[in-house]
């Protein structure tokens, strides 16, 4: 409660300073508190030719009463991982981020929803720079339709929605009174219980619902964040794919032919994001 | 054509729909507006608020703003709606309403509200990449108490009667324990020990490459198993101990099993005494299921050869414990230490020793082209020892950038048959006794290394050396007429002995780019082997008979070039090699001036495609010609007795066979529904260079003799099968079918023939553990048999059926009762034969902690079915053989888990 207590004050400082009431009140990379922890498995094919590329993760969406953080267990590995090295480097022991071992995705994003504001503020990495930018809930224009279904033991009924390229269909519940769901869907009268587009590409199953006996503290990440809008991360990222040795580059390192026709050919197979624009 | 017609339906369908819709909004838009507030009386921002019909059915929704207020339009709807707010620290409110625009002043009570906790069970099987991950739990049942229990009811996964393991119907490459091959090719001593419940997960590792280093290049088409353990340290094993009685002829019975087991990070262990008399066929864990690394081809001349033999009574078609009456031991010690991070030792040594006794008889009649039924009848008791040991040891290293593996293995067999035989026509009685040891010392050498720029470098070694000094006694002498003259005489001596040396080494360089591989190979072998053999009589031999003694030196060298070339794309992959061998074959046997010489060169292509289509299904075809030379076995120019009623004498052209084969098949799995299904289809040409011609006398002897004549066989067969789980019901189907025909030329009593066989098998197999408190097994499996000569009617078809079931019930407290029963039919030509067994089995399962104890009743052949026939029919013959079964016997066991 004590905790909660300090996030609301803190929320309202930030709000204020902002001049904005409904702005993302959270300050990301500090821990977040969750009471409700719900599992979800994603499924997803990241080349849309080879159907074999098919990749399965669990994810998390952390609830508490003002907010949820959504995130990958692979990308919270990593980002822990990462902490570690940072606090040795810190002390000046020297670290290095062993590679063997590490978490293999793709994922590195998390994205918080605040309740009350309506809003859905995305923090995700392009090479190594942290980029945070917000969405209103109303870019998702849901659209409820009559079929109810039992999905994962809840009485679910169906709802559609299109974002970013591609059509979704999903199952909400309203036996559990969440207005949110897996990435950024969110804005139902109820927790999304399912939830794939049309094509198949990306789905997500909830797998577990736990009431947390004593609040979690999900770990933060480090590192600066920078403000963006949603337009201008996409451009960044499109620049990024299309040099994405330019940076290092201009820190003066060697990048060979072949490292670049590797990447490319990883960025090649990696061709079917779930947002598509 | 088609998007044409679908934007049209399209159109047509958004018409119907949405432009009713529209009409119906135009005439009742309604809104429900209010605000939501706390008692108290502070606005509440964030509730969710649903108009819902009578049966819950959400219509339309909205939320209240920071102020508490909400607006939610709906456009149509019932007559009477319900409005119901909801909030994670609130009570549940609603009202019903009529369906019509109205204010709502909705005043919630505080209170947090019980959230419906769930946890989805997760899939039996899941699937990541090339991964296939069975959940233990989701397939075991209370029963089960060694991993084989739970494998045989996995989808997709087959337990085969000698323990081997099939994925998608084809063997395993590798059985691996938390990522590690500690037992190679004998696996079977895991999975028939291994407790159950210490395996987490049985994975899949679907077109497993053993060697790391060729894991990004070659991609073989079999499956690897590995068992997930539990726990990272894993202590464990069973042992058990029985005794008990059986019916006459077997009295006093017992029965041991201790297994202790470790596997720990850098080392693991099985170690295992057996023994028993009471028919469980322990041996069957020494039999090597898999190929070892980089094993090209068959090694034929490493297998022990079966020069003399006494005459055997073979086994009849149903479970080893049936018919086994044995005196078994068997000690086995295995142990993988990893010595550094990327080097391994590894220990397999095993001591088997058998007494086993057979009693039958064998019943067959000829019948002759010129209308004479010739009719053999032998009644059998034999007495077979069987001593073997078994030693490999192994220096293993497997990492990406290096393969390095040493095997050197010893193989020793101290066995000896005696058997007593007595001939019904002529009331004759013979005695045989023979001896048949053999020691075998091999090295195996491979060595892999990838170089830069996409190279790989692979040696490999292989080198044999063995020795067989076989002897058979038969009294009285045999073959009188062409030995002494016609003289009677009381005993035969046959002494042979086999000495073969072999050597395999090639060295190759694999090339890739891109999706290409570019391989080449070249090797040589070389194949000495020296056979010498005497027939003795105890009278005088005939001094103008005909040749007893054998000297013959064998020599084949082959020197081969393999090029090969592979494409990998993401969803196909080719691949072609193109051997060229030239073979130089020598047997010379210069006491008797007799010898042939062979040069040859062949080349034998294959090709293979696999195409992926989509995540479920795949095909694949292959097409491959290839050439067989015979081995020493199938000559010698001097006679040689094989059995008492057997002289042979090969002098013929070594014997060649050239095969064309073709197959193609398809592949489906579904693993979130658990789903598998294959069905594939071959077909083969061969063309031998000799045809066998049968010559059967009045006394029912027959000579065959191979003759200077190609012939053809062609073969057709399809297999097909499919496996279902049904999750909730924890069960578990699947279905087999299989047919084939075969047709070749054959020759008997001077008249030549096309022959046709044709065989039909459907299996269906079915285990169920739905309840807690009880199990089904059943398995039947039903096979037709028919052969035809040239076009003349086939023969009425044979059909056999066997059908297996076995219930268990688990009433409280740890009791099993499980009451199992085996029925086989067989009919057709020869007379009907049935034969039921059942046996019964009470289990007790100790309420201890930690450690599991088990109480055991065992109650077998309890109609104490004590003979089996079983029949072979061909256009031919007719031969029935009897077979002495195990009687009733009852055997109580402790087991404890370790």
């Amino acid at each position: 409660m004590k905790i909660s207590g300090f996030f609301a004050a803190l929320a309202l400082a930030l709000c204020f300073t902002n001049h904005c009431y409904c702005q993302q009140i959270s300050l990301n990379n500090l821990p977040f508190t969750a009471d409700i922890r719900c599992v979800y498995r994603f499924t997803y094919q990241s080349d849309s030719l080879n159907k074999m590329s098919v990749v399965s993760e669990t994810a998390f969406l952390f609830i508490n009463k003002q907010e949820s953080e959504y995130t990958t267990r692979k990308n919270l590995q990593m980002d822990s991982a990462q902490r570690v090295v940072l606090a040795r480097m810190r002390l000046n022991q020297g670290g290095r981020l062993s590679v063997a071992g590490m978490p293999v995705t793709s994922i590195n994003y998390r994205i918080y929803k605040n309740y009350e504001c309506k809003s859905i503020t995305t923090i995700e990495t392009i090479d190594i720079q942290r980029f945070r930018y917000t969405e209103p809930e109303s870019v998702l224009a849901w659209r409820i339709l009559p079929e109810r279904q039992a999905v994962a033991g809840y009485a679910c009924q169906k709802a559609q929605v299109a974002y970013a390229g591609r059509n979704y269909e999903a199952w909400f519940t309203n036996e559990l009174p969440i207005s949110d769901g897996p990435y950024k869907f969110s804005g139902l009268p109820g927790l999304i219980v399912r939830l794939a587009d049309t094509k198949a590409h990306y789905s997500f199953d909830l797998v577990a619902v736990q009431k947390l006996a004593t609040p979690m503290t999900v770990p933060g990440f480090m590192g600066n964040v920078q403000e963006t809008t949603r337009a201008r991360f996409r451009q960044a990222g499109q620049d990024y794919r299309a040099n994405p040795f330019a940076a290092m580059e201009s820190e003066g390192m060697v990048v060979t032919e072949e490292d670049r026709s590797r990447h490319r050919d990883k960025l090649k197979r990696r061709n079917n994001p779930l947002e598509l624009r | 054509m088609w998007p044409r017609f679908r934007s049209a339906a399209a159109l047509l369908f958004w018409l119907l729909l949405g432009g009713s819709r529209l009409a119906m909004a135009q005439t009742s838009p309604r809104t429900f507006a209010g605000t939501v507030t706390e008692k108290g009386g502070e606005a509440l921002g964030g509730i969710s608020l649903t108009v819902e019909t009578r049966d819950n059915t959400v219509l339309a929704y909205g939320f209240t703003d920071e102020a508490g207020a909400f607006r939610i339009g709906l456009e149509t709807g019932p007559d009477s709606v319900r409005l119901r707010a909801r909030s994670m620290s609130h009570a549940e409110w609603s009202v019903l309403v009529p369906n019509r625009s109205q204010q709502f002043a909705v005043v919630l009570t505080p209170g947090e509200i019980k959230l419906k906790e769930v946890t989805v069970k997760g899939a039996p099987i899941t699937r990541q990449g090339d991964t296939l991950s069975y959940k233990v739990d989701a397939f075991a049942n209370k029963q089960d108490r060694v991993i084989a229990d739970v494998l045989k009811k996995m989808p997709g996964i087959e337990v085969g009667g000698d323990g081997q393991i099939s994925y998608e119907g084809k063997p395993i490459n590798k059985f691996y324990i938390n990522g590690q091959d500690l037992l190679e090719s004998r696996y079977t001593m895991a999975s028939n020990n291994l407790p159950a419940d210490a395996v987490q997960s049985v994975q899949v590792l679907e077109r497993h490459q053993p060697i790391r280093a060729l894991d990004s290049l070659a991609r073989p088409e079999n499956a690897a198993l590995n068992l997930e353990l539990k726990k990272k340290v894993t202590a464990t094993g069973q042992a058990r101990l029985g005794a008990g009685w059986g019916a006459a002829p077997l009295g006093p019975l017992w029965s041991a099993n201790v297994s202790p087991m470790l596997f720990a990070g850098r080392q693991q262990l099985i170690d295992t005494y057996q023994g028993n008399n009471t028919g469980q066929d322990v041996a069957a864990e020494l039999k090597p299921l898999t190929l070892a690394d980089l094993q090209q081809g068959s090694e034929l001349s490493t297998r022990k050869p079966d020069l003399t033999h006494i005459q055997g009574l073979g086994s009849p078609p149903v479970a080893a414990n049936r018919y086994l009456f044995n005196q078994v031991h068997l000690l086995s010690a295995n142990h993988l230490v990893t010595i550094s991070p990327e080097n391994q030792l590894r220990v397999n040594a095993s001591y088997l020793h058998d007494v086993q006794t057979q009693r039958g008889g064998a019943q067959t009649r000829f019948f002759l082209p010129d209308n004479r039924t010739v009719t053999l009848t032998e009644a059998k008791s034999n007495r077979l020892t069987f001593s073997n040991l078994l030693a490999d040891f192994a220096f293993i290293k497997n990492v990406k950038r290096y393969y390095l593996k040493n095997t050197l293995s010893l193989d020793g067999r101290w066995d000896a048959q005696t058997g007593d035989l007595a001939r019904a026509e002529t009331g004759l009685r013979i005695t045989q006794q023979a001896r048949n040891p053999f020691v075998a010392v091999s090295n195996r050498l491979g060595l892999v290394r990838p170089l830069s720029g996409g190279r790989i470098v692979q040696l490999s070694s292989f080198t044999f050396f063995s020795n067989s000094p076989q002897q058979l006694a038969v009294q009285p002498g045999a073959f009188a007429g062409l030995l002494t003259g016609g003289v009677p005489y009381d005993s035969a001596r046959q002494q042979a002995r086999l000495g073969a040396f072999f050597t395999n080494n090639s060295a190759g360089l694999t090339l890739s780019r891109g999706g290409w591989a570019y391989s080449g190979q070249a090797g040589f072998s070389q194949e000495i082997q020296r056979l010498t053999s005497t027939l003795t009589t105890s009278a005088e031999p005939d001094l103008a008979g005909p040749p007893l003694r054998n000297d013959l030196r064998w020599n084949r060298g082959r020197y081969y070039l393999e090029p090969g070339l592979s494409r990998k794309a993401d969803t196909w992959q080719a691949s072609l090699s193109v051997p060229v061998s030239y073979y130089d074959f020598r047997a010379e046997d210069a006491p008797l001036g007799a010898g042939q010489r062979l040069r040859a060169v062949v080349a034998e292509p294959s090709l293979s495609l696999r195409r992926d289509l989509g995540p479920l299904w795949y095909v694949s075809a292959s097409a491959g010609l290839s050439n067989d030379f015979g081995e020493i076995s199938q000559l010698n120019y001097a006679y040689i007795l094989r059995d008492y009623r057997t002289l042979q004498r090969n002098d013929a052209p070594l014997p060649r066979t050239q095969t064309q084969r073709y197959s193609g098949g398809f592949y489906f799995k579904n693993p979130l529904k658990s789903r598998f299904f294959n069905a594939f289809y071959s077909f083969s040409n061969s063309l031998n260079n000799r045809l066998y011609s049968s010559q059967v006398d009045a006394s029912g002897a027959v000579t065959t003799v191979a003759l200077d004549q190609n012939s053809r066989a062609l073969t057709h067969s399809l297999n097909t099968s499919a496996s279902q789980f049904i999750s909730p019901w924890k069960t578990n189907l699947s279905l087999q079918a299989s047919a084939s025909q075969r047709q070749q030329p054959q020759v008997l009593n001077g008249q030549l023939a096309q022959t046709r066989t044709q065989n039909a098998t459907v299996g269906l197999k079915m285990s169920v553990s739905a309840f807690d408190w009880g199990s089904l097994d059943y398995n039947a499996t039903l096979t037709a048999l028919r052969s035809a000569v040239a076009d003349g009617p086939a023969t009425a078809a044979a059909r056999v059926q066997e059908h297996h079931a076995s219930a268990s019930i688990f009433p409280t407290g740890g009791h099993q009762f499980t009451l199992s029963g085996d029925y086989y039919d067989s009919r057709g030509p020869a007379p009907t034969v049935r034969a039921v067994f059942a046996d019964l089995l009470y289990r007790y399962a100790m309420p201890t902690k930690g450690r599991k104890i088990d109480l055991e009743l065992r109650w077998s052949n309890i109609f104490d079915t004590r003979q089996y026939q079983y029949s072979f029919v061909s256009p031919f013959q007719l031969a029935q053989t009897t077979y002495q079964l195990r009687p009733m016997q009852v055997l109580a066991s402790a087991r404890v888990s370790l």
